[in-house]
């Protein structure tokens, strides 16, 4: 039998979960944002809400269950959900390809986007078929109806007609295209500029012409997920919060017609209050609600939702169970209540004891050594798959900062102006590294940069240049003036060529999605979310070596492991002996597979949370502190 | 177990889970339908497995009949000593009047036992606490609250106006009298933390002390508007509601368990400071509350 508990918990505003929603659970919050919703056509004007609440009460979920009321009501709506998983310096560009990616969201047979431009051309056209011929005129009107650039206009017929996806696709996402797609698209192409602030108005340019072509009476709904994953360092980073701020407020501004829902952790909202603009702050939060753990009535009714979404089980088995769940469940919520992940996560422990009478080898104990290896493992699979040299960029910039700066905490990306042909720069007191991303599809772009790049040797602003180029893309022989650039620059001494192949990138993107879910606390380990300080512990140890070298590129400098590459069972033996409280040491050690004198070594470290019994045999337990316990006072 | 036997279980717990009071076997008996009916001797065995689960408890004798129930009669009857001694502090014989009827009319013997096992267990987790006899008092009484001081300054009231008495025929007016006699009393030399305690204490001198009513005014303060349901930080609410950090972090967690407020917990605990947080039982580092409607 299947257990309706597993794979319950939503960890994408696009899963299905329709069967399994409890309407009374963060009512509150679902009411504001349908309120909020109606309110946007008829006083033409975009509303933001702040959702805050613990880690694993139900954000995700949220916005989920925002996503299937949107869908359902009879005027259109678009849904765009965002995870902000990116740099500060690639903010709108990161926000267009996201965007673009929502948009390309089925519905049935159409798109989000498909749908958007039919609805829009029937408007204008006051037809419901139009003909071929008819179909230039029509776009043109909606062009000058929504102010839309003569390129997207031209994308939109591409998208009528069904032509050229795969170069359409690209364009809108904002992607380098060779000069022959852009011909066959029939795009205009602007001056070559590879300036980051230039390319960075493109983008928002592109997301508000999205946004005026919906217009007001077809609300857009932009999601931003994961807000605490924006920052880069370990030390808190508060340009990038800013950066956001700015984005939002001017997104507030510049439209009429969205719903901006921003989700965060409690705990963050002194720290984004105090990072952003007061008057972005304002933008971002005009209605803020909590999302608030559930109470034992609530966590029942959850239960028995999932119950009965799952058809393996009767419904005399379902009322059993739901006995027996109200049991457990009422010794194990507080008063307080407690988050829905939580309750989730013991649920399907539950029902694995009571269906199947023992734990599988999944729900055994795994360390945390094993449940991070397992889980990056899983991630490179599934980011290999999907890879393509033109996302390279974007991993890069995005995962480099943060990795490095917990390898050494005292490397950090530039915030101000970038010189031209360089992206990103990375410094410490006695270094600084250009990186310069040259992973364009398009020739001539790329000569302007290799030569801007030229210039830059000559002025020694940087210690040293490393140009990106991924592995599998090939110069045109027939770009001559590129490669003759390229063997230029490679003879200089300042000047690195690096090709990443899929496999580093992979490692990347996935060292950066662990961490970015551990910020967000959405990194959850049996229901418990990991914290950021084990997962930057554990990478400190278990660097991979294709990163390193990437690494030690960049730095100059030989990075050794933490530990000599062994990661700390402490949090391990913690998480034991909270769950035994009093356990002899030679049975940690066997659960853990290590040796007692290890176990002992690390125990050390945690004085305050376990005592030690030295007899024999020695015995570990756990410290129940009295000053905080409630009775005592 | 025959599949009969699950299903007569089934309808056992539902028997006794709908039940408003701790119920005999033969109301049991009488509850199943017939078509299940198992016999008296199969329903007692099937208790006792029930039991021996912790699925249902067996419950102390009334009218010398076993009976059983879904809540385990230690824990009901200690959640219920406190709240009977929440209300108003009573004798040991007054308690266990009260509980012999809570406990749905177990024997007074029983009902001495229990009285006896609670009142040792709250006072030693200080839930509760034995108040100094009075004048003319012979037993000791118990509250959840300690005991008001004004009944016990009677004597001294009277002396005071005594002295009064003397001294305004030697021409002092009672406001002078009363001004030193507050100075002589103001505890001048104690540390700041113990001041802090006094001037709470003085506050509600008259009355008893509430501190979840002072956390909730300084809520109310902070967010006027709680229908929204605000988060407010610990810090903050620590900081204006200037209540000594022991006894505003118990306070708070009352409060979460009487239902009144939400607790929300901080997501990397190892980096928050003292101030910031309040730490339960379970070692859960809280940050923020929500006021409930």
């Amino acid at each position: 039998m299947a257990n309706p508990f597993i794979s319950a918990i939503t960890t994408d505003p696009w899963d299905s979960i329709e069967e399994n929603s409890v309407s009374e659970i963060n009512k509150n919050a679902f009411d504001l944002c349908c309120t909020s919703l109606k309110t946007i056509p008829n006083q033409k004007r975009t509303v933001s809400l702040l959702f805050h609440g613990e880690p694993g009460s139900g954000k995700t979920h949220l916005l989920n269950r925002l996503r299937v009321y949107a869908y359902s009501q009879q005027n259109l709506h678009i849904f765009i959900s965002v995870r902000l998983q990116s740099s500060p310096h690639r903010f709108w560009r990161y926000l267009r390809k996201s965007f673009i990616e929502s948009l390309m969201h089925k519905k049935k047979q159409y798109t989000q986007l498909e749908k958007l431009i039919f609805h829009k051309l029937k408007i204008i056209s006051g037809k419901k078929t139009i003909k071929i011929k008819e179909l230039d005129y029509i776009i043109e009107q909606l062009g000058v109806q929504c102010s839309l650039s003569f390129n997207l206009c031209s994308i939109i017929k591409h998208i009528v007609l069904k032509k050229h996806q795969k170069e359409t696709l690209s364009w809108l996402k904002g992607l380098s295209l060779p000069e022959l797609s852009i011909k066959k698209l029939g795009l205009s192409e602007k001056k070559n500029s590879c300036k980051n602030y230039e390319e960075e108005d493109i983008a928002r340019e592109f997301i508000l012409e999205i946004c005026r072509l919906a217009g007001h009476k077809i609300p857009v709904i932009l999601c931003f997920d994961q807000v605490e994953a924006l920052q880069r360092y370990q030390k808190g980073d508060p340009e990038s919060l800013f950066a956001f701020g700015q984005a939002v407020g001017a997104i507030h501004d510049q439209t009429n017609n969205v719903l901006i829902v921003s989700c965060i952790q409690s705990f963050f909202i002194d720290l984004l209050k105090n990072s952003v603009m007061e008057s972005d702050y304002d933008r971002m939060a005009v209605y803020q609600s909590t999302l608030n753990p559930l109470t034992k009535e609530q966590a029942l009714k959850l239960v028995y939702m999932r119950l009965k979404a799952c058809p393996d089980i009767t419904k005399s088995r379902i009322d059993f169970l739901l006995l027996k769940y109200k049991k457990e469940l009422n010794f194990f919520i507080s008063d307080h209540g407690e988050v829905a992940r939580k309750i989730i996560s013991k649920c399907a422990s539950l029902f694995n004891i009571w269906e199947k009478e023992k734990l599988p080898e999944t729900e055994r104990f795994s360390t945390l050594d094993a449940f991070l290896t397992k889980e990056l493992l899983v991630r490179e699979t599934l980011t290999k798959k999907n890879l393509e040299p033109s996302k390279a960029n974007d991993i890069i910039q995005s995962s480099i900062p943060s990795i490095l700066n917990i390898i050494d905490n005292d490397w950090k990306e530039s915030e101000k102006e970038l010189p031209n042909g360089i992206d990103m720069i990375l410094y410490n007191k006695n270094s600084k590294t250009g990186i310069s991303f040259c992973n364009h599809e398009n020739m001539k772009k790329l000569v302007v940069k290799l030569k801007h790049i030229d210039t830059l040797i000559n002025n020694k602003q940087l210690d040293k240049i490393i140009l990106v180029r991924h592995k599998d893309l090939q110069i045109n022989k027939t770009a001559k003036k590129t490669q003759l650039y390229f063997e230029k620059l490679q003879k200089e001494n300042t000047v690195i060529t690096e090709n990443p192949d899929n496999t580093v990138l992979s490692a990347l993107e996935s060292l950066r999605s662990l961490l970015s879910d551990a910020k967000s606390g959405d990194l959850s380990k049996s229901g418990v979310s990991v914290e950021f300080n084990s997962v930057k512990n554990w990478i400190e140890s278990k660097l991979s070596d294709s990163v390193k070298d990437l690494l030690i590129k960049i730095t100059d400098k030989e990075i050794v492991l933490k530990n000599h590459g062994k990661f700390d069972p402490l949090s391990d033996i913690l998480e034991i002996i909270d769950k035994e409280k009093i356990i002899e040491v030679a049975k940690i050690a066997e659960i853990l597979s290590l040796s007692t004198e290890e176990i002992l070594k690390s125990v050390k470290k945690s004085e305050f949370k376990i005592g030690l019994l030295s007899n024999s045999p020695p015995v570990l337990f756990q410290f129940i502190n009295l000053e905080t316990n409630i009775m005592d006072n | 177990m025959t599949k009969d036997a699950k299903d007569v279980i089934i309808i056992i717990i539902k028997i006794v889970e709908k039940a408003y009071e701790p119920v005999t076997l033969n109301t049991i008996e009488k509850n199943i339908p017939s078509m299940y009916k198992p016999g008296k001797k199969k329903i007692s065995l099937l208790l006792n497995e029930l039991i021996n689960k912790q699925e249902i408890f067996s419950w102390p004798y009334s009218k010398g009949k076993k009976r059983f129930w879904n809540k385990d009669p230690d824990i009901y009857s200690y959640n219920k000593t406190f709240e009977i001694l929440s209300n108003t502090p009573l004798t040991r014989v007054e308690l266990q009047n009260k509980l012999q009827k809570v406990m749905f009319g177990c024997s007074k013997s029983k009902a001495e036992e229990i009285r006896k096992k609670n009142i040792l267990s709250l006072i030693k987790e200080k839930r509760i606490f034995q108040h100094p006899l009075l004048f003319r008092q012979k037993t000791a009484r118990f509250s959840t609250s300690l005991p008001d001081p004004a009944p016990y300054l009677t004597n001294l009231k009277k002396d005071f106006l005594k002295i009064c008495n003397k001294l305004t025929k030697s021409g002092l007016t009672i406001d002078k009298i009363y001004t030193s006699v507050c100075k002589e009393l103001t505890p001048l030399n104690l540390p700041e933390s113990e001041k802090k305690n006094c001037l709470l204490n003085n506050i509600s001198q008259n009355k008893r002390l509430n501190y979840e009513k002072i956390i909730i005014k300084t809520i109310l303060e902070i967010e006027p508007d709680v229908k929204k349901q605000p988060l407010i930080s610990i810090e903050k609410l620590r900081d204006k509601s200037d209540i000594p950090d022991n006894i505003f972090d118990k306070n708070i967690l009352i409060l979460a368990d009487k239902g009144k407020i939400w607790l929300h917990r901080h997501a990397y605990p190892a980096n928050a400071k003292k101030k910031e947080v309040v730490i339960d039982k379970n070692d859960n580092y809280y940050m923020g509350i929500v006021f409930r409607n």
